[in-house]
């Protein structure tokens, strides 16, 4: 019966430390979890908010984080370019205030900031 | 029977694949193809090829220099199926695919883009209302959809396509129109009146707030057949598209337009079931609100075959 006990509780006790040791192993420092991968847009900036018909501007986004990338849309216009900057510009179908949107990524999120330009009319008025 | 049925079916063919204005339009070109009914339980299907053109802005009826895109252009494929689900009623699918969506810039640096993609799908339920056997004339309304199922926020580099190069329209359009024909002897000629009127709804996209104009269209076409497997003729075709509206119900003035087309056609029909048909869309009057780039031509052709299931 002695036996029979000390065969169940020696296994037992094993078990115990080794989970009691796994347990209180220290964790090594991950590099990518020490470093933040919060993404911050700090400017959106166009060198024209308002430009005629068929003009363009330029766009500039300056963002923080990692492995950024840098997707652009518009609802009215077309643009040329990728990346941090973009060129704008939209023909006389789009004249109004159009709204360009830089949204910048990785693999923890996004974040998105926009810009208004002014298209004016190519014969001078709104 | 079976001869006018295809004598019509040829007729009707080529009120067909006008060039839509390239310019601030999105989603399949205007191709309308057959017009007629198809008879009980023949399945036409029908592929064809379309290639469009716009180089030339337009303010209002006149030439405009804009130095901004030199030329747009459009390689498209569709796929039409035509099936006789009565002797009167006739369903009809279309499905379209844009091998390109191209716009060529005359500014220094500024690459051109390129758009592809699946179009718009078509559904169209066209029934003969009346048709007279002796006189040989017919009259075919008809209603049908066209629904976005195709690519509309199509980007390159995380950079979004423009609205003029994406190929699906990204709206629904409800379509309604009536098809008259009427066939004479000698000469063997035929007359055909097509009106239709088109009515798109709000592109659903969560990057444009845009509702594109109605538009309406009156096509009147004569062909002459030269023999039984031959024929010619010219269509003279008016579409007009109203203003397109945005945001805050914005109307979009350099939008919408008046144009006449003029569109020859030769089709040529072989070994019973087959015929090709080709023809080319030249604008003769353009009338463009505000500016916009106007379309130069466009040539279309097409295959089709008819199955018959009446055996079955």
């Amino acid at each position: 019966m002695k036996m029979r006990t000390i065969r169940i509780f020696i296994p037992l006790v094993i078990i115990a430390i080794m989970t009691l040791l796994v347990a209180c192993e220290e964790k090594p420092i991950d590099p990518i979890e020490n470093t933040t991968n919060e993404i911050t847009i700090d400017s959106l900036t166009a060198n024209y908010l308002s430009i005629k018909a068929w003009d363009s501007t330029t766009i500039n986004c300056y963002a923080q984080g990692e492995n950024l990338i840098y997707a652009w849309n518009c609802d009215h216009g077309n643009f040329n370019g990728e990346g941090t900057q973009i060129k704008y510009a939209a023909g006389e179908c789009c004249v109004g205030t159009n709204t360009i949107t830089c949204t910048v990524s990785n693999e923890t999120g996004e974040v998105s900031e926009d810009i208004l330009i002014e298209v004016t009319s190519y014969f001078g008025g709104k | 029977m079976i001869k006018k049925c295809l004598f019509l079916t040829l007729i009707s063919a080529f009120i067909a694949m006008s060039a839509n204005a390239q310019c601030c339009s999105a989603g399949n070109p205007f191709f309308f193809g057959e017009q007629s009914n198809i008879d009980y339980k023949k399945l036409q299907v029908i592929t064809g090829y379309k290639y469009s053109l716009s180089n030339q802005y337009y303010h209002e009826n006149k030439k405009e220099n804009i130095n901004f895109i030199d030329k747009a252009y459009f390689n498209y494929l569709n796929l039409q199926l035509i099936y006789g689900v009565t002797p009167r009623l006739s369903v009809q699918t279309d499905l379209g695919y844009f091998v390109n969506r191209t716009e060529q810039y005359v500014l220094e640096n500024w690459p051109s883009i390129r758009g592809y993609g699946l179009g718009d799908a078509g559904i169209t339920l066209k029934y003969c209302i009346y048709k007279n056997h002796i006189k040989n004339y017919a009259f075919i309304p008809s209603i049908g959809v066209k629904l976005p199922i195709g690519i509309f926020d199509q980007e390159v580099d995380h950079v979004k396509l423009p609205i003029t190069v994406q190929p699906s329209s990204g709206s629904f359009k409800y379509i309604t129109s009536l098809y008259f024909t009427k066939t004479f002897k000698e000469p063997h000629i035929n007359l055909s009146l097509f009106v239709s009127a088109e009515f798109p709804q709000l592109i659903q996209s969560e990057n444009f707030y845009y509702k594109y104009g109605n538009m309406f269209l009156f096509s009147a076409v004569g062909s002459w057949y030269m023999t039984n497997n031959i024929s010619i003729g010219i269509e003279g075709r008016y579409e007009n598209r109203r203003k397109s509206s945005r945001e805050n119900d914005q109307v979009v003035e350099s939008s919408g337009f008046s144009i006449v087309y003029a569109v020859p056609h030769f089709s040529y029909a072989f070994a019973k079931q087959w015929y090709i048909a080709l023809n080319a869309a030249i604008p003769t009057y353009k009338y463009y609100n505000g500016i916009q780039l106007s379309n130069a031509f466009s040539v279309a052709i097409r295959l089709s075959y008819t199955l018959n299931f009446e055996d079955f």
